[in-house]
């Protein structure tokens, strides 16, 4: 006897189909799980032993062989108990599965039969369609990330026992549908705005620019003056999330088990801030399985790394790659992948050891020789991918307790928005992925600005990185002004934001 | 262990001897009537002794027969060690071998009889199906 069920697995962020075949013989009624299975596979055999028997079904047969095709691949994760048991329940002939064939089926079983969330489930409905499979049956928790995946069927799994009457036909189950895009518009709100804070409107600013042209921005102050909370409301200002950004950044968080209960999609653009103990594993992603890292969680949105020097200096160096191409390979003794790592980088960083150097009211307890240690713990290379830094001054009392509000993140938006499009239809990417060429190119200056840059760079004493991200910037302030041309003022607040390249303050 | 066995043996033999067969006599009248069709009680080899080999349906099953007066000392079936197991496993293939080995489904039952020593029927009777598998490093 054979019984062959349809399920998937995930490998990096895309999933690959699995086929659970099931084969059972004469001989004692020991069961054998072949085609690389980890130590959660294994130890499915008594999770579906006793999830049969409390379902009603028997568990006799005779000796049982289970083959996870391709053979290949390491398989993990409990997600295959449920094809399992659907496989023995067909091999022992106590259900007649016709459409087996017609579906993916994944699920973890809990020992009382009903069936358990697993982790990837989009990526599984993904490939499930691709196979032109008419349905997938995946856990009633999971079934609002699948049910995002149009022209398949996508049933609720809630016990064993209704799964295995569902594949014998006996009874009927209604598939779950959801439209992404009207999902999508409900849930695209943020729950913090740029109103709540006050004062700090340079900094503002700088992050209004930053998001314009997609610029990585160092926020440099000292404790207490709102950094964090800066920082939390950027991916409020960025572009509207694209319904495809959207699936894809879904989809890693599908992987990682990380989207709420009931939640199809991640809606708003993510914002993750990995505590700075975070290990390289951690940030960029892969353990000894492909999972993804912070970096890819962070994928369209905003990745916070708050105090930045804190970070291992080779976690901070390993975000050189991933910065440059949107994108982190990871390769380990299970194979090679990639994972799209497409952020905007946010960090925060006090200006020494103690935190008050610059402060007009408090005193600076370091010596020179502890700020210059402290501050090149982060390297020329890191430091050269990010655009623009930013002091970030202690908030004001007047600042603090006035009516006074900014503006909203919606406003901001629109300009950040209107900036973007102009990039888009210049070069199609953004101002910070400019290449050296089409710098020559789109970042032309007149008189007057070459004479302000070149006062600038001789007076303040900015070193040559500085020359091409001031260029940068300022094409993205010119296109927040609409102007075809950079003009001197472009150029004269770019300057501004390379305070860490002034070297005054060592 | 064989002298600590023989020990309490020494003590009553008669009566505890006399308690498993009551029991294995329950045991197989409950069987028969689910269904089971008794091959053979108490079948011997040199590695030890199956209380009843009998088929259910396609399966060939042996079944071990544990008698106590009572559930206040555990379950009957926990007396089923590794180590009887092992024995057992030797002599269902020992019983194997004498068919020539057949192409046949086995597995092995324990049945739970639960006899006061004066009571004229059992006060519970359970069957486990599949108690456990032919034990390391035996196949078939």
């Amino acid at each position: 006897m054979l019984a062959k069920v349809h399920s998937a697995a995930v490998l990096g962020i895309d999933a690959f189909p699995v086929e659970v075949e099931v084969n059972s013989g004469w001989g004692q009624p020991a069961v054998i799980i072949v085609g690389l299975p980890d130590a959660a596979v294994k130890e499915s055999r008594d999770r579906v032993k006793t999830a049969i028997e409390n379902s009603g079904f028997k568990y006799v047969i005779g000796r049982t062989t289970i083959n996870l095709a391709p053979a290949d691949v390491k398989k993990e994760g409990p997600s295959f108990d449920l094809p399992m048991a659907v496989g023995i329940l067909a091999v022992s002939e106590q259900i007649v599965a016709q459409q087996l064939n017609d579906f993916v089926i994944v699920g973890e079983l809990a020992l009382s039969g009903a069936v358990r969330s697993v982790t990837g489930v989009l990526p599984i409905a993904i490939c499930a369609r691709q196979q032109g499979k008419r349905g997938v049956i995946v856990p009633v928790d999971n079934v609002a990330e699948a049910a995002v995946v149009q022209g398949l069927e996508v049933y609720p799994a809630r016990t064993l026992r209704e799964v295995a009457e569902f594949v014998a036909g006996k009874c009927e189950l209604i598939p779950v549908r959801e439209d992404p895009a009207k999902i999508f518009q409900q849930h695209r709100h943020y729950d913090v705005d740029f109103v709540d804070v006050k004062g700090q409107e340079s900094v503002k600013r700088a992050l209004e620019v930053a998001a314009a042209g997609g610029h990585n921005i160092l926020m440099i102050g000292p404790p207490g003056s709102g950094k964090t909370l800066l920082a939390k409301r950027v991916p409020t200002i960025l572009t509207e999330f694209t319904l495809d950004e959207a699936l894809e950044t879904t989809k890693i968080h599908s992987i990682c088990g990380l989207l709420p209960k009931g939640q199809a999609l991640v809606a708003t653009r993510p914002f993750r801030s990995p505590h700075h103990t975070t290990s390289n594993a951690g940030l960029l992603g892969g353990t000894s399985s492909l999972t993804p890292g912070e970096i890819s969680l962070a994928n369209h949105g905003v990745l916070f790394l708050d105090e930045l020097p804190e970070f291992h200096r080779d976690v901070l160096e390993a975000l050189r790659e991933p910065l440059e191409e949107g994108r982190v390979v990871i390769s380990r003794a299970t194979g090679t992948t990639t994972f799209p790592a497409n952020f905007m980088l946010v960090a925060a960083m006090n200006p020494c050891p103690c935190g008050f150097y610059g402060d007009p009211k408090r005193e600076c307890r370091c010596s020179p020789n502890m700020i210059t240690k402290y501050r090149n713990r982060i390297s020329g290379p890191l430091l050269d991918r990010i655009d623009i830094h930013i002091e970030v001054p202690a908030v004001k009392y007047k600042e603090m307790a006035g009516e006074a509000t900014g503006e909203t993140s919606e406003r901001v938006r629109q300009r950040v928005a209107v900036a973007r499009a102009v990039q888009r239809d210049r070069l199609g990417h953004a101002n910070a992925r400019l290449a050296p060429k089409e710098m020559k190119q789109h970042c032309r200056l007149d008189a007057d600005c070459q004479e302000l840059l070149k006062m600038a760079m001789t007076e303040l004493n900015l070193s040559a990185r500085a020359y091409d991200r001031i260029l940068k910037v300022s094409r993205t302030i010119a296109d927040l002004d609409s102007a075809p041309a950079i003009q001197s003022q472009h150029i004269s607040e770019a300057i501004q934001y390379r305070s860490l390249d002034r070297q005054l303050w060592v | 262990m064989a002298w600590n066995w023989l020990r309490k043996l020494a003590v009553n033999p008669t009566a505890k001897m006399a308690l498993g067969e009551r029991g294995e006599k329950f045991a197989a009248r409950y069987l028969r009537r689910h269904g089971y069709r008794i091959l053979i009680r108490r079948f011997k080899t040199r590695a030890g002794e199956i209380d009843i080999v009998c088929r259910h349906g396609e399966w060939l099953v042996f079944v071990e027969v544990k008698t106590r007066k009572s559930d206040d000392y555990g379950a009957p079936s926990e007396a089923v060690t590794q180590e009887k197991q092992q024995h057992m496993s030797r002599v269902a293939l020992d019983y194997l071998r004498l068919l020539d080995h057949p192409r046949i489904r086995f597995r092995f039952d324990i049945v739970e009889v639960i006899l006061q020593d004066d009571a004229r029927k059992p006060a519970d009777i359970r069957l486990i199906q599949n108690a456990f598998d032919l034990s390391e490093p035996f196949v078939y």
